[in-house]
């Protein structure tokens, strides 16, 4: 049945990575009603584009989703919530800011709920990064290719993230050592 | 040669790369080196695995079935593709799997069980090497039971055992998964304990086993799986592993 294979064909070319695709709008978006906006336009995209079927479908769908992200960022950052790059990177250098809301997470332990702040808290260019790598596991190389960036700029950016992130979580590591 | 804070500063990139195995394999042994000799590079690479590894947690989000019933409704209104293009889709799916395959025999020698193993292997070396030190170094299952199950979803037994100190515990990555790690000590000899679900972890070695000299000791006990790495006798090994609640032998 025709509609069977679109529907077959379909799902198992992009059903593998919906979960990938959500969660890499919502880090970006920050907002989980965004993040399935973004998905499906992404999805719609991709049945316009049928006849062209993708080689690497995560990395097709993933990269959709980022533009459609990114664009409903920049439209936000009309409104002050979003900062340029520049200001992204001195933001993530200043070295004493703390995660909103973060001391009360530490007080009840949840960790869990204090990385998801500390992650939200990374300005957007390093915490895609992180995302992709940490979360989704994509290579290096293919997180060049998806950002269109150097491989050395995937590299330091991480790197950034990352030792900003251990910072945003250090209070909770120095309270674990002293308890034991 | 103690380091350089210069010389480290020019490593702090690398070590992000060197836990994400990304480094050509010179470079990767050169970076290894230095850590080996620096404590500050050594705690920082071990920071940044244990972040990896709590981060690889939030990969249990998943897109609201809500959504993807609505996609899957969408999909059905869809025009069909091409009956060709979904045979070229399907045959470089294909292509990729084959050399996906190809890949892994090269590496590995083997499939998904010795990807699992390796990373078993790997992980306890690190804990050797003074590379991975423990997150939680401290003696009192009391400490390490809140601090692993704040940050995984199921966790492990963890107990104080006589004749085997307690030295810690720390996140890692096996086979891509968050899994935690208590490390033990009988005598000079180290045993790393990994734990994960059970019924995530089927890719895990299932019988005990050796590999670069190490014994593998696996079992199963209230829906965790555990794999006891160590380069101790066997006997000792499963005397260990009965005390920590693996089934008895």
């Amino acid at each position: 049945m025709a509609r069977d294979a679109a529907e077959g064909g379909w799902l198992r070319l992009f059903g593998p990575h919906l979960d990938a695709a959500y969660r890499l709008g919502y880090w970006l978006t920050g907002s989980r009603a965004e993040a399935e906006d973004v998905v499906q336009e992404a999805c719609l995209r991709s049945w316009r584009s049928a006849a062209r079927e993708p080689a690497d479908p995560r990395a097709w769908l993933l990269a959709i989703v980022r533009n459609l992200a990114w664009t409903r960022l920049r439209r936000r950052a009309g409104a002050g919530n979003v900062v340029p790059f520049e200001e992204a990177a001195r933001e993530l250098d200043r070295a004493t800011t703390t995660v909103p809301g973060a001391e009360a997470a530490l007080a009840t332990r949840q960790r869990g709920q204090a990385l998801r702040q500390a992650l939200a808290a990374l300005p957007a260019p390093f915490r895609e990064v992180v995302v992709l790598r940490d979360i989704e596991e994509l290579s290096y190389r293919e997180i060049a290719g998806l950002l269109d960036l150097p491989v050395g700029t995937v590299m330091s950016r991480l790197a950034r993230g990352r030792a900003r992130l251990r910072a945003l979580l250090s209070g909770e590591a120095a309270d674990a050592r002293d308890a034991g | 040669m103690p380091a350089t804070p210069a010389e480290c500063e020019g490593f702090a990139d690398l070590l992000d790369a060197l836990a994400d195995a990304e480094l050509p394999p010179a470079t990767a042994r050169a970076v290894a080196v230095h850590v080996a000799g620096c404590a500050a590079c050594a705690a920082a690479l071990a920071a940044t695995r244990g972040l990896r590894a709590e981060l690889a947690t939030l990969r249990a989000d998943a897109a609201p079935p809500a959504l993807r019933a609505r996609l899957a409704a969408q999909a059905r209104q869809a025009p069909p593709p091409a009956r060709r293009r979904l045979l070229e889709a399907l045959a470089a799916g294909l292509g990729g799997l084959v050399i996906g395959s190809g890949g892994l025999l090269l590496l590995g020698g083997g499939g998904l069980a010795d990807a699992a193993t390796h990373d078993l292997l790997a992980a306890h070396a690190r804990s050797l090497l003074a590379e991975a030190p423990p997150q939680v170094p401290s003696g009192d299952p009391h400490r390490i039971r809140p601090w692993l199950s704040a940050r995984l979803a199921t966790a492990p037994r963890v107990e104080e055992i006589p004749g085997f100190p307690l030295l810690g515990a720390r996140l890692d990555l096996v086979a891509s998964r968050p899994v935690a790690a208590l490390l033990y000590r009988r005598r000079q000899h180290a045993i790393t304990v990994f734990a994960a679900p059970a019924e995530t972890t089927r890719d895990w070695p299932a019988a005990a086993s050796r590999g670069n000299g190490f014994r593998l000791l696996p079992w199963v006990a209230d829906g965790v799986r555990y794999v006891a790495v160590s380069d101790l006798g066997a006997a000792e090994l499963a005397d260990f592993a009965t005390l920590l609640g693996a089934p008895a032998p």
